[in-house]
C-alpha cells in the first residue's frame, strides 16, 4: 500500500502539507485571537520616552533574563526582595497593548511584571544606579553593568521600568 | 572566480562547508554567553557581546547557520540522488547558498549592533527575513523542478519529508515573523505571544526535525546495508507529525494567560507526538536490528544513531514537560535550556553531522580527509552534549525548587554557579569539536587529493 501512494504522491504531499499548516494556523492562531479580552487596568499605552525605553530594553535583550509573567504557582511565593513580593498573577488584558510582549524565556534575574510596585521600584534614581552597577545593589548577580549607556538612554529605560506596575 | 559556477553537487559542498564554519562561530558565541553566566565582568562589558545580544547570536547561528546549512546542503544531495536526476539548477542552488550565508552574516552583524525583533528564534530584522524567505523559495523551486523531471517515479520517504519541510518552513517563517509588519515583526498582545510560539515551535518541527528525519531515513538503511523496515510505518510517521506538531506551539506558554482550550490542544497534541516520534524510531531501529556493528563502523552512521537516541530522549522529555504539573517546576529554568540543546545539538545537530560525513565522500569522490578526526569530533560532542543535559537539568531543578520555595531569584545564582562553570567547560568540548570538524571538512573538500573512494 505504501509504495502505491508513493508513486503518485507529489500532489497529495503538497496539498496535505498545506492543509495541515492551514489547519494549524486557523485553530491555534486565528480562533484564539478572536476571543482575546480588551485591555485590563494594568495595560497602558506608552509616552514617547517610555516607548524609547521599551525599545532600549528590546535592543539590549533584557527579556532573555527577565521575565514579565507572574505564573499561577508562584503567586504569593515568588520573591524578588521580600517573601512573596512577585505580585499578582498577570492577566491577558495586561498585555493587550504590547507589541511584542516580553514574557521572557530563561529567568536569571527577577520577574519585572510589577517592578514599579515594589519598594525602590518606583524610584528613577534607583533604577539608574542599578543599571550602572548591578553588583552594588545585588551582590553576586550575573547582570552586566550598563554604565556605558548615555544618561538619556538610562533615563528612558528607567521611565519604561516605572510603567511596570 | 565565478561564485555561481555550475559543478555537480557544488551547492551541497558549499552548504556543508558553511555549516562547519557557522558551527564554530555559533558554538563560540554560546561559549561567550556561558562565560558571562559565570563571570559577568570578565569580558569587560563589550556591548555587542553582552549576554542579551550574544544569546540571540548563538541561537540563530547554531540553528540556521550550523544545523540549517547542513540539512539544506544534505537535502541538495538527497533530492537528486533519490530521484536519479541531476539538480534542476546548480546555479540557482549557488544563488541560494550565497544568499543564505549573506543573510546569516547580516544577522550576526545586526544582532550584535542591537537590531532585533526580540521574539525567540524570530529576532532577525525584516530585510533579513525577506532574504531568508527568498532562499527558502529558491530552494523549493529548485527541488520542485527536479521533481518534475525526475527519472525515478517512486518517491522515497526522505523526499516526502523534504517537500513537507519546505512547504511548512516557508509559511511558518512568513507568518511567524509577521512580515507584513516590517517595523516590529509582531502583532499585538497575547495573540502575538501565541503566534511567536507557533513560529518558535514549528521552525524546530518543520525545518530541523523533519529534515533531520529525512537524512536519518536515507542514511540508516544504506549504512546498515538492508532495506528500510517498513514504508507504511514511515508514512504514518510523516502524516501524524504534520497534524500533531503544527498544533502544539502553545505548550511553551502553558502557564500564561492563554485560553484554556488552546492549552488543552497543546498538551494533548504534545502527548500525541509520541506517535510520530516512536514510529520513526521503531522504523529506524528495526532497520538496524542486529546490524549495530555496521552502523558503528561508519562515523556517519554513529552520528545518526546518536542523533536518534537524542531524538528519543528529547521527545520523551518534551511531552512530559508540556504537562502543567511538571512545567510549574521546569518553566523559565535551565532545564528548558538543556532541552533545547538536546533537540538542536543532540538530535538535529548530530544527525546533520552524520549527513555531512556521509555525503562528503560521495560528492568529492574520495574518502574523508580523516575518519579519526571525525570520530574525535563525535566523542567530543557526545560527551559535551551528555554533560549539558545533566548539568543544565540539575541547575534547572535547583532554580525551579528555589523559586517555588520563595527564594530570591538572584540569590539562587550562587547555588547553580558550579553547574554554570561545568556548562562553560563542556562548551569547550563542543567548540573544540566544531573547530576539528571545520578543519576536517575543509581538508576533505579542498585538501591534497588522497585515495579515491
Amino acid at each position: 500500500m505504501g509504495l502505491k501512494i508513493n508513486q503518485q504522491g507529489l500532489p497529495y504531499l503538497i496539498t496535505g502539507s498545506l492543509v495541515a499548516l492551514v489547519l494549524g494556523i486557523i485553530v491555534t492562531i486565528l480562533i484564539p485571537a478572536l476571543g482575546e479580552p480588551g485591555p485590563s487596568k494594568l495595560a497602558r499605552s506608552y509616552s514617547e520616552t517610555e516607548l524609547r525605553g521599551r525599545l532600549i530594553y528590546q535592543r539590549e535583550g533584557c527579556w532573555y533574563c527577565h521575565t514579565q509573567q507572574v505564573r499561577p504557582p508562584e503567586v504569593g511565593i515568588g520573591t524578588v526582595q521580600v517573601t512573596g513580593d512577585i505580585g499578582p498573577e498577570t492577566t491577558a488584558g495586561d498585555y493587550a497593548l504590547q507589541k511584542p510582549v516580553y514574557w521572557g524565556t530563561e529567568r536569571q534575574g527577577p520577574d519585572l511584571s510589577h517592578v514599579a510596585s515594589r519598594p525602590y521600584g518606583a524610584v528613577t534614581e534607583w533604577h539608574i544606579l542599578h543599571l550602572k552597577d548591578p553588583d552594588l545593589v545585588n551582590p553576586g548577580t550575573v547582570m552586566p553593568s550598563y554604565a556605558h549607556l548615555p544618561e538619556d538612554e538610562l533615563e528612558a529605560l528607567a521611565a519604561y521600568m516605572l510603567t511596570l506596575k | 572566480m565565478n561564485i555561481l559556477k555550475d559543478e555537480p553537487y557544488g551547492t551541497t559542498k558549499g552548504f556543508l562547508l558553511s555549516s562547519a564554519a557557522w558551527m564554530v562561530a555559533g558554538s563560540l558565541a554560546g561559549f561567550i554567553g556561558a562565560v558571562e553566566m559565570v563571570a559577568p565582568e570578565l569580558l569587560g562589558n563589550i556591548p555587542w557581546i553582552a549576554f542579551g545580544r550574544i544569546r540571540q547570536i548563538h541561537t540563530n547561528l547554531v540553528m540556521f547557520g550550523f544545523v540549517g546549512s547542513a540539512l539544506v546542503g544534505a537535502a541538495h544531495y538527497l533530492v537528486p540522488t533519490l530521484l536519479r536526476t541531476p539538480l534542476h539548477s546548480e546555479r540557482i542552488g549557488k544563488a541560494s547558498l550565497w544568499s543564505w550565508n549573506l543573510a546569516i552574516t547580516a544577522g550576526v552583524v545586526t544582532l550584535s549592533l542591537g537590531y532585533t525583533q526580540n521574539r525567540e528564534y524570530a529576532e532577525l530584522i525584516w530585510p533579513i527575513d525577506i532574504g531568508v524567505l527568498i532562499v527558502l523559495a529558491l530552494v523549493f523551486y529548485n527541488f520542485l523542478q527536479t521533481l518534475r523531471r525526475r527519472k525515478e517515479n517512486l518517491l522515497y520517504v526522505s523526499i516526502w519529508y523534504i517537500v513537507g519541510s519546505f512547504v511548512f518552513t516557508f509559511f511558518t517563517y512568513f507568518f511567524g515573523n509577521a512580515v507584513w509588519n516590517p517595523e516590529t515583526g509582531s502583532i499585538i498582545g497575547i495573540p502575538d505571544a501565541v503566534l511567536a510560539w507557533f513560529y518558535g515551535h514549528n521552525i524546530i518541527a518543520f525545518f530541523f526535525t523533519t529534515l533531520a528525519v529525512a537524512v536519518a531515513y536515507y542514511i540508516i538503511p544504506i549504512v546498515a546495508r538492508t532495506p528500510l523496515y517498513s514504508h507504511t510505518l514511515s508514512l504514518i510517521g510523516f502524516w501524524t507529525i504534520l497534524i500533531m506538531y503544527s498544533h502544539i506551539g502553545t505548550h511553551h506558554i502553558i502557564q500564561a494567560p492563554v485560553q484554556t482550550w488552546l492549552k488543552v490542544i497543546a498538551v494533548t497534541g504534545s502527548i500525541g507526538m509520541l506517535i510520530p516520534v516512536l514510529t520513526v524510531l521503531v522504523n529506524l531501529w528495526l532497520t538496524m536490528r542486529g546490524r549495530l556493528g555496521n552502523i558503528h563502523a561508519d562515523v556517519a552512521g554513529k552520528f545518526v544513531f546518536a542523533g536518534s537516541v537524542w531524538y528519543l530522549l528529547t521527545c520523551l522529555q518534551g511531552p512530559l514537560q508540556s504537562l502543567p504539573s511538571v512545567q510549574r517546576l521546569t518553566h523559565f529554568t535551565n532545564w528548558v535550556v538543556g532541552h533545547a540543546h538536546m533537540g538542536i545539538l543532540g538530535f538535529a545537530g548530530m544527525t546533520a553531522l552524520g549527513g555531512v560525513y556521509f555525503i562528503l565522500p560521495r560528492v568529492t569522490g574520495r574518502s574523508l580527509y580523516s575518519a579519526r578526526l571525525a570520530d574525535i569530533q563525535y566523542w567530543l560532542i557526545l560527551i559535551g552534549m551528555t554533560g549539558f543535559f545533566v548539568v543544565l537539568t540539575t541547575a534547572g531543578l535547583i532554580q525551579g525548587n528555589g523559586w517555588l520555595n520563595g527564594e530570591v531569584v538572584y540569590r539562587i545564582l550562587p547555588e547553580i554557579h558550579l553547574y554554570m562553570v561545568l556548562r562553560a567547560s563542556l562548551g569547550i568540548l563542543i567548540a573544540g569539536g566544531a573547530i576539528i570538524g571545520l578543519y576536517n571538512i575543509f581538508m576533505s573538500l579542498y585538501g591534497p587529493k588522497g585515495e579515491t573512494s
